[in-house]
C-alpha cells in the first residue's frame, strides 16, 4: 500500500508544491489544513502526500480501517478522534507518560509520538483487543484483583505496558519491573497494587501456558 | 497539540531519501523515530513544510560484523541495540547505554542515527560513541565520508552533517585486550535525560597501568565532550583509587556548563566529576577481571 | 446500649463490610472500556480550543476574532475576556473557537489577534522582603507567654526557615467537558468534574449572567469515570461555560473542550505555598513549652490558604503566630488534597524534629512525650499509632541521633510524622430500589474519584440486604439521580455508606411488611441473610430473596436514603503516624525511598481493599511533592517552565522505593466511631517524615520541600555529617 505514494524518479514529475506554485496559488497555512482533499490526494499518486486529507490504512486489532487524515494526525488522535478507539489515554501528549501505550509489531510505542501516516503498513494492538473475547486478560485482571488502578485513567496504558513487558520477561524481578513499566505514570498512586499485579500476572500467564 | 500542517515524504531507499533532502534543503526535515522531532513540532517550535521519514529505510537497520569492526545502520533502534546478542558479546557499552535510554515506549521508536543527528545535549548516545572512538558515516548525493565521533558534535544541537547529508552508520573499532567499560548516568527523574552521562573505555597494559582511556561525558554543556583533561592524567598510569578521584576532579575542565531547572551548573560540574570517577572504577573492575 | 435502626451491625454480622472486596467497576476500568469525559465523542462533534494570555498580568487592549471565525472548519467563536480586561495570570483563557476537528480549531485559534498593555508581575513569593505591597497580613495570635517562655534561660530553643512549595494537581485527565444542547432550553454536559450534582446549577447561573436563559433543571450533567480531581474540578470552569455558548453559537452541536495539558497545569490547579520561620522551646527533658511562627504563603491573585500550625500539638502553652499572604500572578490555587494540612504539617513536624535533635531524644519519644498537647480525642490514638509505627518501622533497630557515622556516600536515616483530618460525610442522598424480580438498585448523583464510590454503596447495600455484592446494581455519576454533594474533604465515604444504609434500611422494612404475613410472623421478626428473608434466629422459616420478592406483587420498592439522617453512622477526626526510612546519596544528593510505613485510623471500614489504597496511594503522592513537584515560576517572563510532564515530574514505579507498609487501625476503640473519610489523612504526613528522614540520615536539614538532589547537596555544603 506504499506503492503508490513512491515518488516518481521521472524528471519533470510535478510535486505538489510545483503545482501550487505553477497555479500561482498563496498557499495559507489554512488552505493547507483544510486542503482541498482531490488535489492532495492527486498528488498521493506522485508521492507527495499532504498536507491536506490523505487515505490512511490501519490495521488495528486484526481489522483493517480506511481513514482520510491529515499527515500530522498521530496515531493516537486518529484512534480517538476517528475511529472512536478511545481506551488509549491522551495525558501529557509528549512521550512522557505511557498513557497512550499501545503495540504497534507486538512492541509498546506512545501513540501520541506516531504520526497514523507512520503506523501504515504495521500492526496496531490496542487495549480492546485483549477483551475481545469478553473476558479479561489475565494481565486486567491482576490488575483488578489486586486494586492496581484508582481512577484509572492511566492503567489501560500500564495494562498495555505490562502485557508487553511479560512477553519479554516471564520471570520479572522487582527490578525488571521498575524499569521494564517506568514509562508509565500514574497520579493516584497505585504503584504498590501494580508491583503486586504484574508478579500475580506473570505467574497466571505461566500457569495458563503450562495447561496448554 | 497538533504540529502545523507538512507534506509527509517516505522514501523507500536511501537515494531517494537523499534526493528529496537536497529538494527541500531548509524546508525539510528528516525524522527517523520522531521522539525528538513530534514534540516539538506539536509545539510549533519546529514547523519544516516537508517531513521526510526515513522508517521506511530498512536498509540502513541493521547491527554486522566485518574485519573485527562493528557496524550500525542509523535506523536501527535503541531496543535492537539493547537486545543484540553480536553487541553484548564485541561490545557490551552499547547494550549497556542503549538500555538507559528513557524507557520502553521510546527505546522501540527511536533510533541511533535519529539520537545523534538531533545531538540533544542529554542524549545518551553521544557519551557512549565519544568512549568507543566510534566513526560516523554520512552519505550524499556526492557519496559518503566518516567522520570521527570526537568531530561530530560540533555544538547545541549541531553536529559535522552537511546540508544534503544523512547520517546511515556507526562503526566501532575492536574491544582492545584487558579493556573494560561502562556508561552510568543520573537520569534528570521526569525526562529521564542524562542530567550527566559517562561513557568510559579503558585499557590496561601488562603492567596493568592505564594503556589506553577514553571518557565521553553528555548533559554537563552544549555538547557531549571527550573529558581530555581526566584521560590525560590517566594515560600510562596505574590507577589507583586517588589517581582516579584526583583526575575524575577535572571532569569539567573548560567546558561550559549547561544550567536548569534540575541542576545548576555548578552542581553539574561536581556530579561530572563524581560520575566520571564512579564509571572509572566500574571500568576498571571489569578491565581486571 | 439503645440502639437505633440505622445503626452499622455489630461486628460478627457485617458480611462484606469491612471486608476487600474487588471494586465493582475495575473490570470496565482494567479493560479501557470505562467511557471518561475525554473519551466522549458525540455525533457531529466539534472540538473546542482556547486562546490563552501568555503574560502573568496585562490588560487587553485591543481583540479580534474575526480571522478565526472566517477559517474554513471552524462554526464558533467568542471573545471570553474583553477589551480592557486585566488579565491576572499567564494561560488565563482570553477567546475561544470550536472547529470541525482539533486540528482545525488549532490552526484557527492561532489567528485571533490580541494586543496587550503589560503590566508588572509578581510570580515567585518565597523571598517576603522582596513582595512589597502584594504581602498582606493573613492573622496574627498569641496564645499564653510566649516571650516569656522563650526568655526562660532553661529553655531549649530550636530556630528554624522551612517551605513548601506551590504544586500543581496534574490530573491525568485534563479538565474539561463535552457540551451540548438539546434545544432551545436544554443542555446536556459531560464533565470532568468531583461534583456531578452541582454542576447544573453552576452552569445555569454563569450562563443566565449572560443573558442565555437556561434553568438548572433543564441542565444534565454526566461523568462516569474521571481521570483523577483530587480537590481541582469542582466547577463547571470558565472552559464549560465557553464549551456550552460555543455550541449555541454552533447551533446546539456537541463541544468537546478540553484543556491541553500545558493549560491543564498552568492554570487548573495549584496548591498553595507556605514558608516560615519557627522557633520552638522546650523545657530540658523535652516537654514542648513555646511556639512561634512567622510564615507566608501565595494561593495566586486571591488569598493564599492559612495552614493550622502548630500542627496537631495546639495545646502547646505559649503560642505565637502570624501569616502573611502573598498575592501573585500564577493562576488561582484549587483545593489539594488536605487542603492546608500538609503545608502545616511539614512546618510543625520538620520544626519539631529539629528541636528533638537538638535536646538528643529519639524523636518518636520526644513525639509520645508530648501527644498530650493534642486534641484529647486524639491522644489515644496517637500513643498507639506511635507504637505501631515504631514497631513495624523497626524504629528501635535503624534510628540514629542526627547523622549516619557509617562510612561512605550512603547515608540512611528515619522520620516519623503525624497528621489528623476531620472526614465527616456531606450532605447527600440516594434512591433504593427493589423489584419484584428482586433486582436492587442505588442511585445517587454522586461520583466515584477512584476512591470506590461505586463498591461501598454496593457493599453497604449488599449487607444490609443480606446479598452478594454483585446483586446490587450501582447508577451513579448522573446529576438526574438525587442529589449528592461535591467529593471533597474526605466527605464521600461517609456520606455515601450513611445514604445506603438508611435507604436500605428503610428499604428492607418495607419488603419484611410485605413478606411478613407468608411467614407468620411480624415485620420486626425477621431478618435478611445469606440471600435469603428468614424469622430472626430460624434459618427454617424463610424465604429466598427472589421469592421474597415476588411477595411485592406488582409493587416496586422505593425508597430515599439521606445523609444527615437518624443514628450515628459516621465522625470525624482521624489520626495517622507515618515513618519514612530513606538512603542518601551524599555525593549526588539524590534520595532514595527505602520504606514507608503508615499507620492509620478512619473508623470502620466498609471496602478494606479500596481503604488501604487509598493509604498506599497518598504515601505515593507524598512521595511526589517530597522528592520532585514543584510549579517552577520565572520571574522575567511571568510564566511556568515545567508545564509539560517532562519536567513536572510525577513519581513513577520505579521511584517509590521498597515496602509500603500500611496498617489500619480497626476494631474495639475504632469501628464504633462510624464511618470517617480517608482520602486526604495519608498524603498529609509524607513531606514531614521524608524530610524528617533525610535529617537524620545526613545530619542537616534540607529546609525546603522538593527535596531535589541540588537541594539536597546545598544543605551538605553548609553542615551535617559529609
Amino acid at each position: 500500500m506504499r506503492k503508490k505514494r513512491k515518488l516518481k524518479s521521472e524528471a519533470g514529475a510535478l510535486t505538489r508544491r510545483d503545482f501550487l506554485k505553477g497555479a500561482g496559488v498563496t498557499v495559507s497555512g489554512g488552505l493547507l489544513a483544510t486542503g482541498a482533499v482531490t488535489t492532495a490526494q492527486a498528488a498521493a499518486q506522485e508521492g507527495v502526500v499532504g498536507p491536506g486529507p490523505v487515505p490512511i490504512t490501519l490495521r488495528i486489532n486484526g481489522r483493517v480501517h480506511r481513514l482520510s487524515l491529515e499527515p500530522r494526525i498521530t496515531l493516537l488522535d486518529a484512534l480517538r478522534d476517528h475511529l472512536n478507539i478511545t481506551g488509549s489515554k491522551k495525558v501529557c501528549d509528549r512521550a512522557t507518560c505511557g498513557a497512550c501505550t499501545m503495540l504497534m509489531d507486538k512492541k509498546p510505542v506512545y501513540a501520541c509520538t506516531v504520526l497514523a501516516i507512520e503506523a501504515e503498513g504495521h500492526d496496531i494492538t490496542t487495549i480492546e483487543s485483549l477483551t475481545e473475547n469478553g473476558r479479561l486478560s489475565p494481565v486486567m485482571e491482576a490488575f483488578w484483583k489486586n486494586d492496581a488502578q484508582q481512577c484509572g485513567f492511566c492503567t489501560p496504558g500500564f495494562v498495555m505496558a505490562c502485557t508487553a513487558f511479560l512477553e519479554k520477561n516471564p520471570n520479572p524481578t522487582l527490578e525488571q519491573i521498575e524499569k521494564g513499566l517506568g514509562g508509565n505514570l500514574c497520579r493516584c498512586g497505585t504503584y504498590a497494587g501494580i508491583r503486586r499485579a504484574v508478579l500475580e500476572a506473570a505467574k497466571a500467564m505461566k500457569g495458563g501456558q503450562a495447561n496448554g | 497539540m497538533i504540529p502545523e500542517p507538512f507534506e509527509y515524504h517516505s522514501p523507500q531507499s536511501l537515494e531517494e531519501a537523499l534526493r528529496l533532502v537536497t529538494e527541500f534543503g531548509e524546508e525539510g526535515k528528516m525524522m527517523a523515530g520522531g521522539h525528538s522531532l513530534l514534540p516539538m513540532m506539536k509545539l510549533r517550535l519546529a514547523s519544516p513544510r516537508h517531513v521526510i521519514d526515513l522508517g521506511r529505510l530498512s536498509e540502513l537497520r541493521y547491527i554486522r560484523e566485518s574485519d573485527g569492526w562493528i557496524e550500525i545502520g542509523a535506523l536501527t533502534t535503541h531496543f535492537q541495540i539493547e537486545s543484540s546478542s553480536l553487541l553484548r558479546e564485541k561490545c557490551p557499552l552499547l547494550p549497556e547505554t542503549a538500555r538507559e535510554i528513557g524507557d520502553a515506549q521510546v527505546r522501540n521508536l527511536g533510533t541511533l542515527g535519529g539520537s545523534l543527528a538531533h545531538a540533544d545535549p542529554a542524549a545518551d548516545w553521544p557519551a557512549a560513541i565519544l568512549a568507543l572512538d566510534a566513526e560516523i558515516r554520512a552519505n550524499s548525493a556526492g557519496g559518503e565520508r566518516w567522520i570521527a565521533a570526537q568531530d561530530f558534535f560540533v555544538g547545541l544541537m549541531t553536529t559535522a552533517l552537511a546540508p544534503g547529508e544523512i547520517l546511515t552508520a556507526v562503526r566501532l573499532p575492536p574491544l582492545p585486550r584487558r579493556a573494560g567499560d561502562t556508561y552510568l548516568k543520573l537520569r534528570q527523574p521526569a525526562s529521564g535525560f542524562a542530567v550527566v552521562g559517562v561513557g568510559v573505555r579503558l585499557a590496561l597494559n601488562e603492567a596493568a597501568h592505564i594503556e589506553r582511556v577514553a571518557i565521553g561525558v553528555t548533559g554537563i554543556g552544549p555538547k557531549a565532550y571527550r573529558a581530555a583533561a581526566v584521560e590525560r592524567e590517566l594515560l600510562g598510569k596505574p590507577p589507583t583509587a586517588r589517581r582516579l578521584a584526583e583526575a575524575a576532579a577535572r571532569a569539567a575542565d573548560g567546558v561550559q556548563t549547561n544550567s536548569d531547572l534540575f541542576a545548576s551548573a555548578e552542581y553539574r560540574k561536581h556530579l561530572a566529576s563524581v560520575y566520571v570517577r564512579r564509571a572509572l572504577e566500574l571500568a576498571l573492575e571489569r578491565a581486571n577481571p | 446500649m439503645a440502639s437505633c435502626k440505622y445503626d452499622w451491625p455489630a461486628a460478627g454480622q457485617r458480611d462484606a463490610i469491612g471486608k476487600s472486596t474487588d471494586r465493582i467497576d475495575g473490570p470496565a476500568k482494567v479493560s479501557g472500556r470505562a467511557k471518561y469525559t475525554y473519551d466522549i465523542n458525540r455525533p457531529g462533534m466539534l472540538f473546542g480550543k482556547m486562546l490563552t494570555c501568555p503574560h502573568a498580568h496585562a490588560k487587553i487592549k485591543s481583540i479580534d476574532v474575526s480571522p478565526a471565525l472566517k477559517h474554513p472548519g471552524v462554526k464558533a467563536a467568542l471573545v471570553i475576556q474583553d477589551v480592557g480586561s486585566e488579565i491576572q495570570w499567564a494561560g488565563d483563557e482570553i477567546a475561544a473557537v470550536a472547529a470541525v476537528d482539533e486540528a482545525t480549531a488549532e490552526d484557527a485559534v492561532r489567528l485571533i489577534r490580541v494586543e496587550y498593555d503589560v503590566l508588572p508581575h509578581l510570580v515567585r513569593e518565597e523571598n517576603l522582603s522582596k513582595d512589597g505591597d502584594r504581602a498582606k497580613p493573613a492573622g496574627e495570635q498569641k496564645v499564653g507567654d510566649p516571650d516569656k517562655a522563650f526568655a526562660d534561660p532553661e529553655a531549649v530553643i530550636s530556630e528554624g526557615f522551612y517551605g513548601i512549595p506551590v504544586i500543581t494537581h496534574c490530573c491525568l485527565e485534563t479538565h474539561g467537558n463535552v457540551v451540548e444542547w438539546r434545544g432551545a432550553d436544554s443542555i446536556l454536559t459531560h464533565s470532568s468534574t468531583q461534583n456531578v450534582s452541582g454542576i447544573p446549577s453552576q452552569l445555569g447561573a454563569a450562563l443566565r449572567a449572560k443573558k442565555i436563559n437556561v434553568q438548572d433543571s433543564n441542565i444534565e450533567t454526566i461523568c462516569q469515570y474521571i481521570g483523577g480531581g483530587f480537590g481541582s474540578k469542582f466547577s463547571i470552569d470558565r472552559w464549560g461555560v465557553v464549551a456550552a455558548e460555543l455550541s449555541k453559537q454552533a447551533g446546539g452541536k456537541p463541544v468537546k473542550l478540553m484543556l491541553d495539558r500545558d493549560e491543564d497545569l498552568e492554570v487548573a490547579g495549584a496548591r498553595p505555598s507556605y514558608f516560615g520561620h519557627v522557633k520552638v522551646a522546650a523545657s530540658k527533658d523535652g516537654t514542648l513549652t513555646a511556639w512561634s511562627s512567622e510564615t507566608w504563603g501565595t494561593g495566586g491573585p486571591g488569598p493564599s490558604g492559612v495552614p493550622p500550625v502548630p500542627y496537631i500539638l495546639t495545646n502547646i502553652p505559649n503560642i505565637y503566630k502570624k501569616h502573611t499572604s502573598v498575592s501573585t500572578n500564577i493562576g488561582p490555587a484549587r483545593a489539594w488534597r488536605a487542603p492546608n494540612h500538609p503545608q502545616a504539617c511539614l512546618m510543625t513536624l520538620a520544626a519539631l524534629d529539629d528541636l528533638a535533635a537538638k535536646l538528643a531524644m529519639d524523636a518518636m519519644e520526644f513525639l509520645q512525650k508530648n501527644i498530650h498537647l493534642a486534641p484529647s480525642y486524639l491522644v489515644n490514638t496517637y500513643q498507639q499509632e506511635l507504637s505501631k509505627a515504631a514497631e513495624l518501622s523497626e524504629w528501635s533497630k535503624y534510628w540514629h541521633p542526627r547523622g549516619d557515622k557509617t562510612p561512605g556516600h550512603l547515608k540512611r536515616g528515619l522520620g516519623v510524622s503525624l497528621h489528623t483530618w476531620g472526614g465527616r460525610g456531606h450532605a447527600g442522598s440516594c434512591n433504593v430500589i427493589v423489584r419484584p424480580d428482586g433486582s436492587v438498585t442505588v442511585q445517587s448523583g454522586t461520583q466515584d474519584l477512584g476512591t470506590g464510590t461505586r463498591t461501598v454503596i454496593a457493599v453497604v447495600a449488599a449487607s444490609t440486604f443480606g446479598l452478594p455484592v454483585d446483586a446490587i446494581q450501582v447508577e451513579i455519576g448522573d446529576s438526574r439521580y438525587p442529589f449528592d454533594g461535591a467529593s471533597g474533604g474526605s466527605t464521600t465515604v461517609g456520606a455515601a455508606s450513611a445514604w445506603t444504609r438508611r435507604g436500605s434500611v428503610d428499604a428492607l422494612n418495607e419488603l419484611f411488611a410485605a413478606v411478613a404475613p407468608s411467614l407468620g410472623v411480624q415485620a420486626n421478626q425477621l431478618e435478611a441473610r445469606d440471600g435469603r428473608i428468614q424469622v430472626q434466629g430460624n434459618p427454617s422459616k424463610s424465604l429466598s430473596w427472589k421469592d421474597a420478592c415476588a411477595k411485592l406483587g406488582a409493587k416496586t420498592i422505593h425508597t430515599v436514603g439521606k445523609n444527615p439522617g437518624p443514628c450515628n453512622l459516621g465522625s470525624v477526626g482521624v489520626g495517622g503516624v507515618q515513618v519514612a526510612d530513606v538512603t542518601v546519596d551524599t555525593e549526588t544528593g539524590k534520595v532514595k525511598i527505602n520504606r514507608l510505613v503508615a499507620v492509620q485510623d478512619c473508623g470502620l471500614i466498609i471496602d478494606k481493599l479500596t481503604a488501604e489504597s487509598q493509604v498506599y496511594g497518598g504515601l505515593i503522592m507524598g512521595v511526589c511533592y517530597s522528592l520532585f513537584e514543584e510549579k517552577v515560576m520565572d520571574q522575567t517572563i511571568g510564566r511556568m517552565l515545567n508545564a509539560n510532564m517532562e519536567f513536572y515530574k510525577l513519581a513513577g514505579i520505579g521511584d517509590i522505593g521498597g515496602e509500603l507498609i500500611v496498617h489500619m487501625m480497626t476494631g474495639p476503640g475504632y469501628d464504633e466511631r462510624g464511618v470517617i473519610g480517608l482520602g486526604e489523612p495519608p498524603v498529609i504526613s509524607p513531606g514531614a517524615a521524608i524530610s524528617n528522614a533525610v535529617a537524620n540520615a545526613i545530619g542537616v536539614r534540607v529546609s525546603q520541600l522538593p527535596l531535589t538532589p541540588r537541594r539536597v547537596l546545598a544543605a551538605l555544603a553548609k553542615g551535617g555529617i559529609a
